[in-house]
């Protein structure tokens, strides 16, 4: 009787498949969860890790990269730890469990984004390469596809590593603009978001993660609302304010858009690293505390630049920007913008307190567009690292009035038609600079002026009365003593004393026509070291592997503290960008920078000055295209189960089980590498997941062979897309 | 009243029954001999394999998985174990003029401490090769454990054994790890895997 029940259970093989079907939105917040860490920046004190920061955070990719806020992650003063610890949900209804150690793979202070990765066991022992199994994590939505009134689903943890990981929903309010790139700055929402889950990740309403909730608790800190006392650090027997202060910041109202980290996200999946060989160490940080000043509006931009200046806009307006000066900023900073409409704050348009994202001095803006402004008198107030900055008002409401209006400058030089020629932003060395700008509405008479300035220096005035149309384009020039000399230029215009329109650009460069040559010479080689590189002969083509490809250019009369960009593309992708201040000698050739490890593809190192594409020069690297990564994306099953004895009901630990691949069934399986998609193990409850997921619609087979049970094996496992998790329960007879 | 003892009449049975049974019992204790057979070759089967291009060839235990992807050549690995799956790995450095065998074990020591919990090294020996020729053994232990963050997995004790011999200019080791309760009885495999290997 008892061979017949085996006989039984042999045949049938007792493999029971249980698959959860879920609606995609359920299914799509699990898989969030599952991809959601929590963060403890630690600091070691006397061989003790004392908790410095935390903040939520989001896998990005199954090889244990993870996207979260600067802030709480690189050194500083507010949270000077020196070892990141990664926390995971292992049950989704539980807290996290310290799990790993990571490091900061790259970062942007002020855009508040780091990518790290993970590196450690949380022993401290390296992750061997390959070693670390595969994690869930997020697909990396559009946030360029994002508008006002979409869903948004948060995803991290709401307090100091206490409660399981959570969400939180809500929609897109508004889009805040500033100059750092194309796209919103920021995604208003009033979803209800706790400081702890500040790096975390914002979902579409497809489980794509298209931000990152963000918001920067001040320097200073004190306890109650935005720090916790959680440990004894002091080793005085007592939790106290005594103690370290764990900052866990205000409410978080805003969202990065991913759009801004996919550099960085792109650069640590292909493990690029950039260098900066010829560029001097850093400047050390502005002594003197931060300021704004010149506080006016603009209904809109162009180039960064403001189109006018108004005191006032009509009905329906739909777009409105604050700008001011800015000096001795640091990407440390915290800046914060109030918004209030007749006294009352509107929290549609203000700017919860975040990290500067600019540079250390220069003109910046704030604003938005394409969303209905109320009429009222408003008043809009910025704060620095807590303390009032200053404040503009603008009133919006009335007809819109026919005023006289200066707009639309632009630099350039003239031409022998008198036409004005250039890029609009830069010109080269000469003795003239000219600028056209738009009018309209200017009555004859009216006193108008326009004043020059170098280095913030007025250079040159004019101060007249109108005599033209009252409607049409004009062009003003200047010619300062000495001629025009590299460096930031200023011009403002002003109508009856009042500032109408301003704009800035940079004289750099020796002439090419009417266009700058600043760069020249960029290339690429291969040597063993940077100095080498300098004497190599130029090549664009790598073999694969190579350690290391330098790209060198000569420059040209670029003034010190002119910002420069460069761009370095991999497949036409974007993967490291900076814009820094140039911080060396006005004129020189080979400055140096360095690709360590560049895997194969196609390289495009770009140089640019006020955003304009200057030169560009390509390399390729072995077949000249990124390898597939297979496992770029989350999609499939995921499958787990439990091994247990058919006698005993028990689970049964340490059994590896083998998924073949869709090419081979069970019989056919000869035990090699190839025929396997994944292996896994069973814990000590028998459970075991193949962590990486399995295609929909792809048949699979199982096989186990363990000591001590008869061996089994199955075929044709296929999942359904609407199966994102399945069950297996294998029953093992013994023999 | 009385009683005839004795035996009953033998039943006497034809020379074609008698040859029946024999034949019977032949048939039987052969099928047992061929089931035998069957289970020994099945249990003793062994897989090749060959790397031209690493000039290496070697017999390994059927049914144990091959792989050629990582930083080895090749290894192979006992998978219906349960527990640490024991595990062969042959794997090449290469080896300057002052390289000692010792500087190469030293180095893997340092790697290993790493990314292995409570690497110890336990002993140096000498070892000799198929063809006798001398090698150089290292003995350690360490712990191993599922590293699946989701699951409660289960350490294990498992002991190492080197075996690094230079030839041609590089450093050919062959690294056998097993669970420490079945490490002395898979020896066997090891010196079997040995004797096979050439290269």
């Amino acid at each position: 009787m008892n061979n017949l029940r085996f006989c039984v259970i042999l045949l049938i093989t007792l493999m029971y498949v249980r698959a959860w079907t879920q609606s995609p939105t359920a299914l799509d917040i699990d898989r969030i969860k599952r991809a959601t860490v929590f963060i403890y920046q630690a600091k070691n004190v006397n061989n003790a890790l004392v908790i410095k920061c935390v903040s939520s955070g989001t896998l990005i990719s199954a090889d244990g990269l993870i996207i979260t806020n600067a802030h709480s992650v690189l050194p500083s003063d507010a949270c000077d730890g020196d070892q990141l610890i990664v926390s995971l949900s292992v049950d989704l209804s539980e807290p996290p469990i310290p799990k790993y150690r990571a490091e900061v793979f790259s970062a942007d202070d002020g855009l508040d984004i780091a990518v790290l990765r993970i590196a450690r066991e949380l022993d401290g022992r390296l992750i061997a390469k390959g070693e670390l199994p595969i994690l869930p994590f997020a697909d990396i939505g559009n946030s360029d596809d994002v508008a006002i009134d979409h869903n948004l689903i948060v995803a991290g943890y709401p307090d100091l590593g206490n409660q399981a990981v959570a969400t939180a929903r809500g929609t897109v309010t508004a889009f805040i603009a500033e100059p750092i790139g194309r796209g919103p700055s920021w995604f208003k929402t009033r979803a209800e978001i706790p400081g702890t889950m500040s790096g975390g990740g914002a979902y579409n309403s497809a489980g794509l993660l298209i931000g990152i909730p963000t918001s920067a608790p001040l320097g200073s800190l004190a306890a109650g609302e935005s720090c916790r006392y959680i440990a004894d650090t002091n080793g005085d027997g007592l939790v106290n304010a005594s103690d370290i202060c764990v900052p866990i910041g205000d409410f978080v109202s805003t969202i990065r858009p991913i759009r801004h980290a996919l550099s960085l996200i792109r650069g640590a999946r292909n493990g690029l690293t950039a260098q900066l060989i010829s560029a001097p160490a850093e400047t050390s940080p502005p002594l003197n505390p931060p300021r704004v000043n010149r506080l006016f509006f603009a209904p809109s931009v162009n180039d960064g630049a403001p189109s006018t200046v108004v005191g006032s806009m009509p009905n329906n307006t739909k777009s409105l920007y604050l700008f001011f000066d800015y000096d001795n900023m640091k990407p440390q900073t915290v800046y914060e913008l109030t918004v209030s409409r007749d006294g009352i704050e509107d929290t549609v348009f203000s700017l919860p307190p975040v990290r500067w994202s600019g540079r250390e001095n220069g003109l910046w803006h704030i604003g938005s567009r394409e969303q209905a402004w109320a009429n009222g008198a408003y008043e809009f107030t910025l704060y620095i690292d807590g303390a009032n900055a200053g404040s503009q008002r603008i009133v919006v409401g009335g007809s819109a009035d026919s005023r006289s209006q200066f707009s639309d400058i632009v630099f350039g030089t003239l031409d022998q038609n008198d036409s004005l020629v250039g890029n609009g932003s830069i010109l080269p060395l000469g003795d003239i600079a000219s600028a056209r700008f738009l009018y309209t509405n200017m009555p004859r008479g009216i006193p108008w002026s326009a004043i020059w300035y170098f280095g913030g220096v007025e250079v040159a005035r004019t101060a007249d009365l109108w005599t033209d149309a009252s409607h049409g384009a004009k062009v003003i020039r200047v010619a300062p003593n000495g001629g025009l000399l590299p460096g930031s230029y200023r011009l403002e215009l002003y109508i009856d004393g009042a500032l109408s329109a301003t704009s800035d650009f940079i004289v750099s460069g020796r002439p090419a026509g009417p266009l700058p040559e600043i760069f020249s010479r960029l290339r690429h080689a291969a040597a063993a070291s940077p100095s080498a590189a300098r004497a190599a002969a130029p090549a664009s083509s790598f073999p694969t592997s190579i350690p290391a490809i330098y790209a060198l250019f000569d420059w040209h009369q670029l003034a010190a503290g002119t910002p420069w960009t460069l761009r370095w593309l991999v497949d036409d992708q974007v993967f490291f960008e900076t814009t820094t201040p140039w911080l060396t000698v006005e004129s020189g050739s080979d400055f140096t920078l360095a690709l360590t490890n560049p895997p194969d593809g196609s390289y495009k190192l770009q140089l640019l000055v006020n955003n304009l594409k200057l030169i560009e020069q390509e390399a390729t690297v072995g077949i000249g295209q990124l390898p597939i990564d297979r496992l770029a994306r989350f999609e499939g099953a995921i499958l787990s189960g439990k091994v247990y004895d058919a006698t005993t009901g028990h689970g049964i630990p340490s059994i590896t089980i083998v998924l073949i691949s869709a090419d081979y069934t069970a019989s056919e399986f000869e035990w090699r590498e190839d025929q396997i998609v994944a292996l896994a193990k069973s814990d000590r409850n028998g459970d075991f997941q193949f962590a990486r997921p399995l295609a929909f619609d792809t048949p699979y087979s199982v096989a186990i062979e363990a000591d001590g049970y008869i061996p089994h094996a199955a075929d044709e496992f296929t999942f359904s897309a609407d199966q994102p998790f399945a069950d297996i329960e294998i029953a093992m007879v013994r023999g | 009243m009385e009683f005839e003892t004795g035996r009953s009449p033998a039943i006497q049975m034809s020379p074609r029954q008698r040859w029946s049974i024999a034949f019977t019992y032949m048939l039987i204790i052969l099928g047992l001999a061929l089931g035998l057979n069957q289970r020994d070759s099945t249990l003793n089967l062994a897989s090749e394999y060959s790397n031209l291009e690493a000039g290496i060839s070697a017999k390994y235990p059927a049914r144990w998985l091959l792989e050629e992807t990582g930083a080895f050549i090749f290894r192979v690995r006992d998978m219906a174990h349960r527990g640490f799956n024991t595990v062969i790995e042959v794997s090449a450095a290469p080896v300057g003029s002052d390289t000692s065998e010792r500087n190469i074990l030293d180095q893997l020591t340092l790697q290993r401490a790493q990314v292995l919990t409570d690497y110890t090294v336990l002993a140096y020996d000498e070892f000799r090769l198929a063809d006798d020729s001398p090698a150089i053994s290292m003995s350690y232990s360490f712990v191993s454990r599922d590293s699946n963050p989701f699951l409660e997995g289960v350490s294990s004790i498992v002991y190492g054994l080197d075996i690094l011999t230079v030839r041609r200019g590089q450093a050919l080791i062959i690294a056998f790890r097993a669970d420490a309760d079945i490490y002395h009885r898979e020896l066997e495999t090891l010196r079997w895997f040995v004797q096979n290997l050439e290269f």
